[in-house]
């Protein structure tokens, strides 16, 4: 039996989820008193199952590479070619517009300007090793790579390479808002853990109120797949005046991180927070995690939290 | 868009080829993986690749941040699957058959439902054939949007927005494509 267009529509869209709510609810509820929708509803799942044995060409990531240096390649033959026509368009304009004497006056002025750019070009090697200082500047280029962090906690300096054009090199302190930012960058989507890791040690010891730094060294903390990275993280945002944000992640942490150290760190991070409403999370964590030893903190932290006198002597 | 992707945008706008190569870098898997799904060819998927990527490049100056970038990109790369399937369909008797070997060209050749005894397999690549020579027998707008939603789970909305297309013009289009490929796998669906 044929059903009406709109409702064999209706079906595919229902099966595709692209039905409003409403609009679902109505089908719903129709096709639930007609038998002939029904069976067209199991002919087009049916033919859902069979789809899914289409094979399916996937490229490998050496695949993409290749394209990749293809694309590359290209790209940089269309710019070679452009350049030249640009060049040799303009020159053959400049030259075209004028007699004989202008003819001359342009050949030397070109040989000026050749002469300008071979003494300009002479010094250029120092701009290959340039290194850029930016203090206090916010406004910098997007940053594709970031090379190499290091930090010195002797004089608290932090070097950070990035590529953006070039190679840029930053130097400054923790404080420094263009450190704080590639700093942020990189233990957000930095792929080198060692990297990650050398990003968020820089940080330690910075008395910085920085809200996307704070929610990099969140992720890390909480995300990290490198124990040692959530690890550093945890130590670093303790030592930070602990906001909510923080103290969430701290629980979330207690609550889901697999390895016992960080969950230490973060009960004894909740114990600064001296907060009603961490008292039964510390009691969960006392009574029903895994390891005896965050057991044992966690009870030594529920009765400094719950009497604080008691402790203290 | 995030602020990043915008500030790299805006940088590869402005002839940043480093910039250019992270946008490449982020999105190509996808578009690599729609072009191989409409034209089911690796070497064609290659090209299909390249002819983007060029046309994103030197057209990139255009975009004006008014739709989200992946949305102007996959316009382009749907734009271009059409004009390829329709190319490819008057030059059929001339072209090259598709018989090669993708896997030596560092494809894999996946089935989601796959069952594993070579009896199976075999069947199913036959499944996998006739379900591709459906496939053929729709227009090209029809198995664009079929192959995106299907295969590639984009919303219909998405799919409007990237051919330029109204909603209901997009509903249409997966609808007779459903209809086309039941008739055309009736033993399969009825089975």
């Amino acid at each position: 039996m044929n059903l009406p267009k709109d409702l064999e529509q209706a079906i595919v869209l229902y099966l595709y989820d692209e039905l409003s709510g409403q609009e679902k609810q109505e089908f719903e509820t129709h096709i639930e008193f007609n038998q002939a929708s029904r069976r067209k509803l199991d002919e087009f799942r049916k033919l859902h199952g069979v789809l899914g044995n289409r094979a399916l060409l996937t490229p490998s990531e050496q695949t993409l590479v290749g394209a990749r240096a293809n694309l590359r390649d290209r790209l940089r033959d269309e710019r070679k070619a452009a350049m030249k026509e640009n060049w040799f368009d303009g020159l053959r304009s400049a030259v075209a517009i004028t007699g004989r004497g202008m003819q001359l006056a342009t050949g030397f002025a070109l040989l000026l300007a050749g002469l300008v750019v071979g003494r300009w070009t002479a010094t250029g090697s120092e701009l290959a090793s340039y290194e850029t200082r930016i203090a206090g500047q916010r406004g910098l280029p997007a940053i594709s790579d970031v090379g190499s962090v290091q930090y010195d906690p002797a004089s608290g300096l932090v070097t950070v390479q990035y590529q953006t054009v070039d190679e840029v090199s930053l130097s400054g302190s923790v404080d420094d808002a263009s450190i704080r930012h590639v700093l942020s960058y990189a233990i957000r989507s930095e792929t080198h853990p060692g990297r990650r890791l050398a990003a968020v040690k820089a940080t330690a010891g910075g008395s910085f109120a920085d809200d996307e730094l704070e929610q990099a060294l969140v992720k890390a903390m909480e995300d990290d797949e490198i124990d040692g990275v959530r690890l550093k993280a945890a130590k670093v945002l303790k030592a930070l005046p602990i906001s909510r944000n923080i103290k969430r992640a701290f629980i979330r942490v207690l609550f889901k991180d697999p390895n016992p150290a960080i969950r230490i760190e973060a009960l004894d991070a909740l114990s600064q927070v001296q907060e009603q409403d961490v008292v039964p999370i510390l009691r969960n964590a006392a009574k029903d995690d895994d390891n005896e030893f965050v057991r044992l903190q966690a009870s030594r932290t529920l009765e400094r939290t719950e009497n604080p006198e008691v402790v203290e002597r | 868009m995030n602020s990043d992707e915008r500030a790299i945008i805006q940088e590869a706008q402005r002839g940043n080829i480093v910039a250019f190569e992270s946008l490449v870098k982020k999105y190509d898997r996808q578009v690599m993986q729609i072009a191989a799904s409409m034209v089911n060819n690796a070497h064609d998927a290659e090209d299909i690749y390249q002819e983007v990527f060029v046309r994103v490049h030197r057209n990139l100056r255009r975009f004006q941040f008014r739709s989200e970038f992946s949305t102007w990109l996959y316009r382009v790369v749907v734009n271009y699957c059409i004009n390829f399937q329709k190319k490819r369909r008057r030059n059929r008797a001339f072209s090259l058959d598709s018989d090669f070997d993708q896997e030596s060209m560092g494809w894999q050749l996946t089935i989601a439902d796959a069952e594993k005894t070579p009896e199976q397999s075999m069947l199913n690549q036959e499944l996998s054939n006739e379900i591709d020579a459906a496939l053929d027998q729709l227009s090209s707008q029809q198995k664009l949007v079929f192959v995106l939603r299907h295969y590639h789970g984009f919303k219909l909305k998405d799919i409007a927005a990237m051919m330029g297309c109204s909603l209901g013009t997009i509903k249409n289009y997966l609808f007779r494509a459903t209809q086309k490929m039941q008739s055309q796998l009736r033993d399969h669906s009825h089975a």
